[in-house]
């Protein structure tokens, strides 16, 4: 077992950090919430990029100038090696990444494609919200599910045994995703990892209730919460650290990842499968939409930053 | 305490739990229905719990363990096929495209990977089987190895001695092809070697082990597929590719959804057709035809009570039966339900009975209005309900005045037709319902309806209780029976109940887990396209079959199945009524129904007896809505619900009091009695 919570991470005050830190380029995914806009105007760098991601669907009057676009349909693989391609990184470039709206699979595979570049060490940022718009009825997607299919990059290798197979689900509010993401892996035991604590105080019985929406398609044992772990929502580290132990403490043939909740989490799966799982039986699996909302949230709540390390076990090659 | 039903599906039973619960079906036995040592290969097709899971599972484990020192091969020598069970989706067929490639290389190399895939799968099933018998292995090290590696393009690096080698030598080439799709986003390019020919190796491999293995000689080695869905068109056509050109001793079995089978096309544009490249068995509606279907659920809901520790006492299949169908409290219809609906309205003097009340009113408001229909003055609406009044028994109410409301359609005069509806119904009661008449006849056709009324009337939802009802609600799917038995279980416990032990398990209880089991199926049958529309278009056929049921003078009884010319439906309302067939939430029955006022006939829809219980509607159809295309567009086709409510108040207008637009309109009585 691998245990990440070495790495660094602190809550941070915006303004001191930024008066701190000067970075070449900070990006963030262009969002409607009040917490993407209040890390961006406050960014300290030479170049400041809002990603505007297709599923988001901004009008062009509404996208600020010198925004990263991309055609939609064409996946997260060609979007993110497009803005890479255009933002001219170095190994040595000082990058500061608001993961606050960036979509699990761009979230992904940007760390893939920044370990092949061989940028290893960046700053990652996470504003946590105020408050969900409707609680736990909050929608954070369309809903309408195209497909559940591997995120690009994080497909691994599997084998043809499937007796064994186990689904980890990192269990968000959206239970329609959970059960597309279940129903996809019919075969696969299913463990859930839940936020707790949660980013806020209610926000853990509210996930409890949504993912119960899911249940039946959860399969065997699914709602007796024996397999269930419980992990710090806005840890990427105590995430990757519980996957591997995870890992570890199960006898699998097929191991599907299913990042579905916070994007800290969604961090946490992408740091342990690029330390432990490429080209094994391991893959990341995530439920695609067409559509997500531009506002889920009001407010801003604690900010947190994480040092993503990629080479912690030796570089990651592609 | 475990639920017997916990596990309502296959994929979640471990290999001796596939065969410890395993049923044959009734009537025939499973090989039967299979073929596995036939070649000519075949689609399984059915909705989601229709059992194709555990029915390929089955047949991939061996029907027999081998006895002791005895070749594990042997067992397979014995039946004659050996199963590869290989789910589709294990496959991760979805990245097999995109990525900036065309089609034609994706095919190419979903074809290499599958077939190395197959070929793993195989040579896993036989080194899992016989690697705790050395001897049976020996005959597959050395010789059949090195011809497998013959069927690759050129000898490979290191040429594989044992079987194990030979799997790790293939596996070896799969992890190729995946690394270079994982590193193609990243590198943009896919360079992968393809080692041999399409098929070679599915083909091949069995030929090459009755070739070395005595034991497997004369063997079939079937390829069971399941989840065919998740294959995309074009892949599905290399497996019909497979499928047509087979060659040697390996056939296949594919299991899939109602939707799942995309094309019969082969990579050249052949077609395969039923009956002549394959077979094809539709589950559900094989289930739904068998008279044997009630007597192999009660065999699985048996084998799951007894391997949970209930039911144990005796072994005989009759009496066990009786048992299970005894432990679910249903009302008694003895007497035309006299205690069940005298229970319902206990509280209510009976001539305050809620029908009555408003038959009185609606009576009473027509004499001020129009005073036709024979009522002349106040004191014959009391001699009318005084004839349709049967104390005892509210379900003769009810059915009275049902059929007074039909005669009023017809504008006939209510204080005869009031005399002649009393008197039959008295004959019918001294007889105790047994001897034929037009009244027995309606009571036959309309009691369930009128007893759903009864409900209604009394504000408590309509009762689906007992075994043989949830049997019907399963309409096929075993998972469905399975899902309400896991819910009724879980619902007794919680009531303090003790299920399957004594006392039957309380009508309450059931209804608590139907409509659980109900509201489950109306959020599981979703399909992920369209979701939103079918289930609106679901929601406004249901509304429509209610308002009818409950309308005074129903025109259907049993109303839960509309007929339709589906030629002159829009595009959009054809794509929508073929989605819900596809997630079982309608069932399209095949002799179709005759129209009444052509020669035409025109296809027939059934909602799913699962979903006709949200809506408190029949579970068996009887008679079926006859609609025009405008009224099945304006249900599953319209975006708003004008069109759709426009339409529900016409159709229900001719059956509410004054039933407009009955079309007959009355002629005065010349001859007035007064």
């Amino acid at each position: 077992m691998v245990d990440y919570t070495i790495c660094y991470k602190e809550q941070l005050q915006p303004d001191a950090y930024f008066a701190a830190h000067t970075f070449d380029l900070f990006c963030a995914a262009l969002t409607s919430d009040d917490r993407a806009h209040i890390l961006f105007d406050k960014a300290n760098a030479h170049r400041k990029q809002w990603l505007v991601l297709p599923e988001y669907k901004f009008n062009s009057a509404e996208i600020p100038q010198g925004s990263y676009t991309h055609d939609i349909g064409t996946g997260e693989a060609d979007y993110i090696a497009g803005f890479l391609d255009a933002a001219g990184l170095t190994p040595n470039s000082k990058l500061c990444i608001d993961i606050t709206g960036l979509l699990a699979p761009y979230l992904l595979f940007l760390l893939r494609a920044l370990a092949a570049k061989k940028i290893f060490n960046f700053e990652v940022l996470y504003a946590e919200p105020g408050k969900y718009l409707e609680s736990e009825e909050t929608k954070f997607s369309g809903e309408v599910v195209r497909e559940v299919r591997q995120v690009y990059g994080f497909e691994g290798s599997h084998i043809p045994d499937t007796s064994g197979d186990l689904l980890v689900l990192g269990a968000g509010y959206d239970h329609q995703l959970l059960k597309m993401v279940a129903m996809s892996k019919e075969g696969a035991r299913v463990v859930e990892i839940f936020g707790m604590p949660a980013l806020r105080a209610d926000m853990y019985q509210e996930n409890i209730l949504r993912a119960s929406r899911a249940s039946a398609a959860l399969g065997r044992g699914a709602g007796d919460h024996q397999d269930n772990h419980l992990v710090p929502a806005h840890d990427p580290f105590m995430t990757a650290t519980t996957l591997s132990k995870i890992s570890e403490s199960s006898r699998f043939t097929n191991l599907y990842l299913c990042p579905l909740a916070t994007k800290p989490q969604v961090l946490g799966f992408g740091i342990y499968y690029l330390h432990e799982c490429l080209n094994k039986p391991v893959s990341i699996v995530y439920p695609f939409c067409d559509v997500f909302p531009q506002k889920t949230s009001v407010g801003i709540g604690r900010v947190w930053c994480y040092s993503a390390e990629l080479e912690l076990n030796g570089p990651v090659s592609p | 305490m475990d639920n017997p039903f916990g596990v309502t599906k296959s994929d979640d039973f471990s290999n001796e739990e596939i065969q410890r619960f395993w049923v044959e079906p009734g009537g025939v036995s499973a090989s039967t229905l299979l073929k596995p040592t036939r070649l000519m290969s075949m689609e399984i097709i059915g909705g989601k719990g229709s059992g194709k899971t555990h029915l390929l599972r089955h047949f991939a484990l061996a029907v027999h363990n081998p006895g002791i020192g005895e070749d594990p091969l042997s067992v397979f020598e014995k039946q004659g096929y050996l199963g590869v069970y290989v789910r589709c989706d294990s496959l991760n067929p979805a990245r097999f495209s995109g990525k900036s490639q065309d089609a034609e290389t994706w095919l190419a190399v979903f074809q290499y990977f599958i077939d190395l895939w197959l070929a793993q799968a195989l040579l896993d099933k036989i080194a899992t089987t016989i690697e705790s018998e050395p001897a049976a292995s020996e005959s597959l090290d050395g010789r059949f190895p090195k011809a497998v590696c013959d069927l690759f393009d050129e000898p490979p690096e290191c040429s594989p001695t044992t079987l194990n080698d030979l799997r790790d030598l293939i596996r070896g080439f799969q992890r190729e092809i995946d690394v270079a799709i994982n590193n193609l986003p990243i590198t943009r390019k896919l360079e992968i070697r393809i080692r041999t020919g399409p098929s070679r190796l599915i083909f091949g491999v069995p030929q090459l082990l009755s070739k070395f293995s005595a034991r497997l000689s004369k063997l079939v080695v079937l390829y069971l597929l399941d989840e065919m869905e998740n294959l995309s068109f074009n892949q599905q056509r290399y497996i019909n590719t497979l499928i047509r050109h087979r060659t040697g001793n390996c056939s296949f079995r594919l299991g899939a959804r109602l939707y799942g089978i995309k094309t019969n096309e082969t990579i050249v544009g052949e077609i395969n057709r039923p009956g002549a490249e394959f077979d094809v068995l539709e589950l559900d509606a094989y289930w739904r035809a068998k008279r044997q279907y009630k007597e192999f659920c009660a065999k699985l809901c048996i084998s799951r009570l007894q391997a949970s520790g209930y039911l144990t006492e005796t072994r005989d299949q009759q009496v066990l039966e009786k048992i299970l169908v005894n432990s679910f409290e249903e009302p008694t219809s003895d007497r035309f339900y006299q205690d069940y609906t005298n229970s319902l309205f206990a509280k209510c003097p009976p001539h305050e009975r809620p029908y009555l009340k408003r038959l009185r009113n609606e009576l009473g408001a027509d004499w001020k209005r129009q005073k036709k229909l024979g009522i002349k003055r106040e004191t014959d609406i009391d001699e009318v309900l005084a004839e349709l009044k049967s104390e005892p028994y509210p379900l003769i109410e009810k059915l009275n005045i049902f059929l007074l409301y039909k005669d009023w359609s017809k504008h006939r005069d209510l204080r005869k037709s009031a005399v002649r509806i009393g008197a039959e119904s008295r004959q019918f009661i001294a007889s105790q319902g047994t001897e034929p008449s037009d009244y027995a006849s309606a009571y036959q056709h309309f009691s369930a309806d009128m007893l759903a009324q009864l409900m209604h009337d009394a504000r408590v939802r309509v009762k689906y209780s007992g075994f043989d009802t949830f049997v019907r609600m399963s309409s096929g799917l075993p998972r469905n029976l399975l899902f309400i038995l896991k819910n009724v279980f879980d619902w007794a416990i919680f009531h303090g109940e003790q299920p399957f032990k004594g006392k039957a398990i309380t009508i309450d209880t059931q209804e608590r887990a139907v409509i659980e089991s109900s509201s489950w199926f109306f959020e599981e049958a979703r399909p992920t396209q369209s979701a939103d529309q079918i289930q609106r278009g679901i929601d406004r056929l249901a509304t429509l079959f209610r308002e009818i049921r409950y309308s005074e003078k129903p025109s259907e009884c049993s109303l839960c199945t509309f007929s339709c010319p589906v030629t002159a439906l829009t595009d959009r309302t054809k794509a929508m009524l073929n989605l819900a067939q596809d997630w079982s939430m309608l069932i399209k029955h095949r002799r179709g129904q005759k129209d009444r006022n052509s020669s035409r006939v025109d296809d027939k829809f059934q909602l799913s007896p699962m979903l006709a219980v949200r809506w408190e509607l029949p579970l068996s159809r009887r008679g079926a809505l006859a609609l025009n295309a405008d009224e099945v567009n304006a249900i599953f086709g319209e975006p708003d619900d004008r069109r759709f409510e426009e339409i529900k108040q016409t159709r229900t207008a001719r059956m509410s009091v004054p039933f407009r637009d009955a079309g007959i309109e009355v002629e005065p009585a010349l001859f007035p009695e007064d």
